[in-house]
């Protein structure tokens, strides 16, 4: 193949390491940097889920909502996030799903495994991340991303950290 | 212990909300006597059908059997004893346990065992009510909402409900077709606490502006002119309405109590400014819908009613006007889970169902920005009620100031008031004592 490839797994992968550095380090307008303009991010309530319109997510936000999420979680005032939960992630099992090499975009599947840890208690998030990813001027855009937790359909305690 | 003692004129004992010995209590006078909230029709509406929920913290499962009706059973094999349906929903013509294979069919009735002989000197027998799947002592619905009780005596639902049924009407009555269905899928989520808290908190009008404060200020600075498919639309709306002044709360709402402990937060006037779907794109299309089905005058009057949260003590919290609502389920004196469902108006357009789904994801998710605070401050709760240094909550804001507008029925002084709280507690220690 002559073609010059957008991109490697290798730049993909690093893309995916700095992107959960920034959630782990609460550089959430760094975070908020890596969508474009017109970005998704959903945390479906079940692996079977299909659109987020018709159905109750865990997260849905549109890029409006995203940014007021991320804005409250930089408000001082924000008492679910006082103290501040703390995180480490792990991402792996990096596979590219679809790559369009004419529009230079690519489906990103990986698999994480997130400690969190807030007053106290600690708990464990898992699952599957889908990364709709573009590239141009050079950088990766997240054009949509969705997270099936394991326990997505699972009684569960307030959630205040991003995926 | 002398229940009597722990609710007084405008206090309550910390008790109510951390005595195991009082949960107990509350299993078993409130819980096992009132009429508890199973699911709406719509969640079985084919034969074969069921939706397994829980009274009292006691498995039971709501069916719909092969002749169209509906029954609530104990979710309990009649032989040794294992809960028989596992999943929460879903589609059976016949409920088979996992032990050793006793079956029944959707009304409970044992119609099969395995190696019969072995029961003769037991006196088994197909179709003996003694082995089938216990059915719930009362089961009755209003306009679809089915609720049970595990008392085989006691008011009827009409009698519980009372005319807090207005607010079932202003939610089934704003279908154009006529009826609404449970859609949408479950938004669930757990808090540490007392599951009274979420009752007091849903019709607290003084709450918003302190415990969610980060999401109002969040709102209020958001550039809208910011990329939105919608979400972002109903979202930021709702969180910046949360931050009216307190002189809105005390100048235009409304909060008002009744019998059994329901009560219900609305607004005083039809001005628009809360109904706000009024200016969304579908409202034309859902307008006149409404009005061919029921005529202007009628369709009118249907959307001048402004409640907001309804509580239906003890087991149930809706918006009629957002069509959301909340099961709340006591696990323990310090658990407590809730399930939010979503209702579909029938002959309503699309569109107005994915508003229904963007306002839940705000008001019922586990991640919402809005709810995340209410249940941080839950918690709080929790662990500032262990301090010994004062043993009464106040429970006073806006006492003496209550009017009676029908029999029964308190109005506040306004939505800043306790009184839906002085009156839960009023109703509470009456079941309680009894
Ligand atoms: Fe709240």
């Amino acid at each position: 193949m002559d073609k010059k490839t957008c991109f490697t797994i290798q730049e993909i992968e690093t893309f995916l390491f700095m992107e959960a550095r920034l959630l782990d380090e609460r550089r959430y307008s760094d975070w908020l940097k890596l969508f474009s303009l017109t970005a998704w991010y959903w945390v479906p309530i079940s692996k079977e889920q299909e659109n987020p319109y018709d159905h109750v997510s865990i997260i849905y936000d549109d890029r409006k909502l995203l940014e007021t999420r991320l804005r409250r979680l930089n408000n001082k005032n924000i008492h679910a996030e006082n103290p501040p939960t703390q995180t480490s992630r792990i991402i792996g099992n990096v596979t590219l799903e679809n790559i369009d090499e004419t529009s230079c975009i690519v489906d990103v599947s990986s698999q994480f495994q997130i400690v969190e840890f807030r007053g106290n208690r600690q708990r464990i998030f898992a699952g599957k991340i889908m990364h709709h990813l573009s590239f141009n001027r050079n950088k990766f855009f997240i054009d949509g991303k969705r997270i099936d937790l394991v326990n997505a359909e699972g009684m569960m305690e307030g959630i205040t950290i991003l995926f | 212990m002398n229940i009597d003692q722990l609710v007084e004129a405008g206090r309550v004992h910390r008790r109510v909300y951390l005595d195991p010995d009082i949960f107990d209590l509350e299993l078993k006078k409130l819980f096992s006597v009132a009429w508890i909230y199973v699911g709406h029709e719509s969640q079985v509406p084919n034969p074969g059908d069921y939706y397994c929920t829980e009274i009292a913290c006691q498995p039971v499962i709501m069916t719909r059997n092969v002749d169209n009706s509906i029954h609530v059973l104990f979710n309990r094999c009649g032989h040794r004893g294992a809960k028989v349906v596992s999943d929460e929903s879903g589609n059976s013509d016949i409920f088979t346990c996992c032990y050793h294979g006793w079956s029944y069919s959707n009304d409970g009735k044992l119609i099969a065992v395995p190696q019969p002989r072995g029961y003769e000197k037991n006196s088994v027998k197909i179709g003996d009510p003694a082995f089938g799947m216990a059915v719930v002592p009362r089961f009755e619905s209003y306009r679809g909402f089915v609720f049970a009780s595990l008392s085989p005596t006691g008011p009827s639902l009409n009698k519980f409900l009372g005319s807090i049924t207005k607010s079932f009407d202003d939610l089934i009555d704003r279908a154009p077709g006529g009826d609404i269905v449970v859609q949408g899928g479950v938004a669930r989520h757990l808090y540490r606490g007392n599951w009274k808290l979420i009752f007091e908190n849903l019709c607290d009008g003084l709450h918003p502006n302190c415990v969610h404060k980060s999401s109002i200020e969040a709102a209020e600075n958001q550039d809208d002119s910011v990329f939105s498919d919608g979400a972002g639309e109903i979202g930021v709306r709702q969180m910046r309405q949360n931050g009216v002044p307190w002189s809105f709360w005390e100048e235009s709402v409304g909060l008002w109590a009744f019998p059994y402990g329901h009560s219900y937060l609305g607004d005083y006037h039809d001005d628009e400014k809360l109904i706000i779907e009024r200016k969304n794109p579908f409202f034309k299309a859902y307008y006149s819908a409404l009005k061919k089905a029921k005529g202007k005058n009628k369709a009118e009057k249907i959307l001048s009613i402004a409640r907001w949260n309804t509580n239906v003590f003890p087991t149930i919290s809706f918006m009629s006007q957002f069509r959301q609502l909340r099961v709340i389920r006591p696990l323990s004196v310090d658990k407590t889970e809730v399930l939010g469902f979503c209702f579909r108006l029938k002959g309503a357009p699309e569109a107005m169902f994915h508003d229904t789904i963007r306002f839940a994801n705000i008001t019922n998710a586990v991640a919402s920005p809005v709810l995340t605070d209410d249940l941080e401050t839950y918690d709080r709760i929790r662990r500032g009620l262990e301090a010994q240094g004062n043993d009464w909550i106040s429970t006073g804001r806006g006492m003496g100031k209550d009017t009676e507008e029908e029999r029964g029925v308190l109005r506040a002084e306004n939505g800043l008031s306790e009184l839906h709280i002085r009156n839960m507690f009023n109703v509470w220690l009456s079941y309680l004592s009894k």
